[in-house]
């Protein structure tokens, strides 16, 4: 559990940009794992399976959310989380890359930003992502790409990627 | 568009300097080993999913049932024979019985068919021609003659833009088959529908609660020749009077029962088809279009008429599922919180 809890608790964090939410999401994560330890598949079906327990106790958490706080939708909740990260210029001036993925990350809308951390930070492939979120491979390569899109048209990753250049 | 790498590296740096809490680990343990941990939650959701999925499959049984009762219930407001058809009424008219319940073949009780009491109704949609629309309905009158029966109901007109009507034929319960397929041969069938109601247990319950009820009379009035005291008297005087008005809706009920047994009712609905129409219009995709439309509107008009109340029961089904589905996603979350 030691080794998985690291990797699980950034993943969550990434995809629901709350921290508390993402250890409670990650703690029942763990209890489903135990509960359930016995649907686990052996061999290399259960890397997926895991990262699927941990992206649907975050749907779960994300939708107690949405009800508790008045139906509120939970993507609203995430662009607050957003919204108090640092702006492009901030970013650019303190070189914070990492900042500025993860507030450029929580701008995404879930249904690309749940593929592109299973993808480029879990390291899943597209087919053990489709795995994980239920979808078919088709349907995640182009999530994928959509996510690329828009990442690639985000302003504070572009002003950052400007100031890069700029830089050298 | 951002590269694949670029997209790793940024997030490998992004996730990587998310902080870790320390205690995470150990906080799972200790809920895992907590008495009351989450499962208890858990389970509690998914007892009341269970209570949810049951709610809505009993709202969707009585829906079903409500449906069931209310096609297979006789049109209200049939009325005597058509004032268009005097012969025809004058046919009919004198069979008819004068309480319109049939006698019963037993004292009070069922007649029983093969050790079960059925009750056996049907409907045959026929259609027929104008022309012979007279005709065929002194035919289903010969054939309720024939079998024993009645005609208990007629609406029939000749005349007008929507001639046919409905004829409701009552036979013994043993020639309900054979009438069915004399009727068949009157016209064109294009519906027949049969259904059977098992009625024993019913009949069974009400025998055992008249048998109760007249013992108890009985007991009373062995009572009534004891009192002494006015007030007794009439106190007792009473609950017999009770008891026996409760005897005698039992043996009505019985009555009516034993005569749905014993005699089988058909309906018939005679439909003339109406003559194609011809447009006076030239254009011949102008015509076709309004026989579209013409057939999308009857088709939608026979389908309120002969689904409107599964369309009803669907709908109440729609509204239980809501409310449930309501009251699980916004009304539960809030509880268990205060319960937790």
């Amino acid at each position: 559990m030691q080794s998985w809890y690291a990797p699980a608790y950034r993943t969550a964090c990434l995809v629901l940009s709350d921290s508390s939410g993402a250890e409670e999401a990650v703690q029942e994560a763990f209890l489903r794992m135990w509960r359930f330890r016995d649907a686990m598949p052996e061999g290399d079906a259960a890397r997926p399976w895991l990262y699927r327990v941990v992206v649907n106790s975050c749907y779960s958490w994300a939708r107690k959310e949405w009800v508790a706080n008045g139906r509120r939708a939970p993507s609203a909740a995430l662009d607050s989380v957003a919204e108090s990260s640092p702006g492009p210029d901030e970013v650019v001036v303190s070189g914070d890359r990492a900042s500025a993925m993860r507030a450029a990350l929580s701008r995404l809308p879930e249904p690309l930003r749940v593929p592109v951390v299973l993808r480029y930070f879990a390291g899943l492939s597209e087919k053990e992502i489709a795995l994980a979120i239920h979808r078919r491979p088709g349907t995640v390569k182009s999530r994928l790409h959509e996510a690329r899109r828009l990442l690639g048209a985000d302003a504070t990753l572009t002003t950052f990627a400007e100031g890069k250049e700029g830089a050298r | 568009m951002i590269t694949e790498d670029e997209l790793d590296a940024l997030l490998h740096e992004a996730g990587g300097g998310i902080a870790v809490p320390a205690h995470g680990p150990a906080a799972i343990l200790a809920a895992a080993a907590s008495p009351t941990p989450e499962p208890t939650v858990v389970r509690g959701r998914f007892r009341f999913r269970e209570l949810a999925l049951a709610g809505v499959s009993v709202a969707a049984v009585v829906a079903l049932a409500v449906v069931l009762v209310t096609s297979s219930g006789s049109s209200p407001g049939v009325s005597s024979f058509l004032a268009a058809n005097p012969a025809a009424r004058a046919a009919l008219g004198p069979r008819l019985p004068a309480a319109g319940v049939p006698k019963s073949t037993t004292h009070g009780a069922p007649a029983a068919s093969g050790g079960r009491e059925i009750i056996a109704t049907g409907t045959l949609r026929l259609e027929v021609t104008r022309a012979a629309l007279g005709r065929d309905v002194a035919q289903l009158d010969a054939l309720a003659a024939r079998f024993g029966g009645y005609v208990s109901a007629a609406n029939i007109a000749e005349s007008g833009t929507h001639p046919g009507g409905t004829i409701v034929i009552a036979v013994p319960a043993a020639s309900f088959s054979l009438l069915i397929a004399k009727a068949e041969a009157i016209g064109r069938v294009r519906s027949l529908s049969t259904t059977k109601t098992d009625v024993t247990a019913q009949v069974v319950d009400l025998g055992a609660r008249l048998t109760a009820l007249v013992d108890e009379r009985n007991q009373l009035e062995v009572l009534l020749g004891r009192a002494g005291k006015v007030s007794d008297l009439l106190a007792v005087e009473n609950e017999i009077e009770y008891v026996q008005s409760q005897i005698e809706q039992i043996q009505g009920e019985q009555r009516t029962l034993a005569a749905q047994v014993s005699y089988s009712s058909l309906t018939v609905d005679l439909a003339v088809p109406r003559p194609p129409h011809v447009s006076s219009s030239p254009n011949g995709f102008s015509h076709a279009w309004h026989q579209a439309v013409s057939g999308f509107v009857n088709g939608v008009k026979a389908l309120v008429a002969h689904l409107g109340d599964l369309l009803f029961g669907v709908l109440a089904f729609l509204v239980a599922a809501l409310l449930v589905f309501g009251l699980w996603r916004g009304v539960w979350p809030r509880v268990r919180r205060r319960i937790a």
